[in-house]
């Protein structure tokens, strides 16, 4: 009986992987004193596991819950989004990776963008040449200090495009995780 | 017509608000606020709704909480206690509950 307990916990830790270790450890612990307590009642193996629901469920619940409730974009966030999306079936197999994917790709290239802009004009006003970073519009390539206020607009759109992925993502989220979940 | 679909949100809409209710009138843990509310059916949910809700209420400091030895031979409990953020939020839900009551019973009443 105990063996299958520990190895219930244990799962449940396992799925909970993204959160940080003192919380996992917090989460764990509460789940097992109400375990005992169920067994000190007198209920077996089986129908302690039966109440609590699959482990993968009840950390998906805890998962749910801190990528909905603080919806702003971690890299930790986005680890439990990774967890979540393993969690809740094929939808979130399809939709999850795609929009947190461009969440990331899209915030990456919104700070990138600018920030080459900004190394090929200070290369320029030092009159160095570097043709791997410009700007370019077809075949026409953009001076440097045209290209620079340029660039600063398609980085904030791309920042934006980025949230906006991002707020899919935890949409969707909430929107799985409020079908699954039955009081 | 399927009132199940119906009472389950008034429940989600109201969980929290029986929680910090119950918190309020003394300290309890985790099992404890689950065994109380499935005595009542339209309150009845599950440590994966419970346990995910606590930690949402101590995250934002309307509740605390402290790991204790209980009784001989039964493990130790995570108490959750009502913070004063906790109170005025609570004070708030139900004067917005009573509202929503007597905004209700003028409809009704016509």
């Amino acid at each position: 009986m105990e063996q299958e307990l520990n190895a219930y916990l244990e799962r449940v830790d396992r799925c909970l992987k993204p959160m940080s270790a003192w919380e996992r450890v917090d989460i764990v612990q509460e789940i097992r004193s109400e375990i005992l307590e169920l067994a000190e009642q007198g209920l077996g193996a089986g129908a302690i596991i039966e109440r609590l629901g699959a482990p993968r469920e009840l950390a998906a619940a805890y998962l749910r819950d801190a990528i909905v409730k603080n919806p702003r974009f971690s890299w930790r966030r986005l680890g439990a989004v990774v967890a979540f999306y393993s969690l809740a079936g094929l939808g979130g197999m399809i939709v999850l990776p795609a929009t947190s994917i461009m969440a990331v790709t899209f915030m990456l290239c919104g700070a990138l963008v600018p920030a080459m802009a900004l190394l090929s004009l200070a290369a320029s006003l030092v009159g160095i040449e570097v043709p791997w970073m410009v700007m370019q519009l077809g075949s026409w390539t953009m001076p440097p200090l045209m290209a620079f206020p340029v660039a600063v607009v398609v980085g904030l759109l791309l920042l934006l495009a980025g949230v906006g992925m991002w707020k899919v993502t935890v949409g969707f989220v909430r929107l799985v995780g409020e079908k699954r979940r039955s009081l | 017509m399927n009132i199940d679909e119906w009472r389950s949100q008034i429940k989600r809409g109201t969980l929290e608000f029986c929680v910090l209710l119950m918190i309020a009138q003394g300290e309890c843990y985790g099992y404890e606020l689950i065994s109380r509310l499935e005595k009542r059916p339209i309150l009845a949910a599950k440590e994966s709704t419970i346990y995910p809700l606590l930690r949402r209420l101590l995250r934002e400091g309307l509740l605390s909480s402290a790991w204790r030895e209980s009784a001989e031979g039964l493990p130790p409990r995570k108490y959750y206690t009502i913070t004063e953020q906790g109170r005025r939020y609570l004070e708030a839900m139900g004067a917005e509950w009573d509202n929503l009551l007597s905004a209700i019973n003028e409809i009704k009443g016509g």
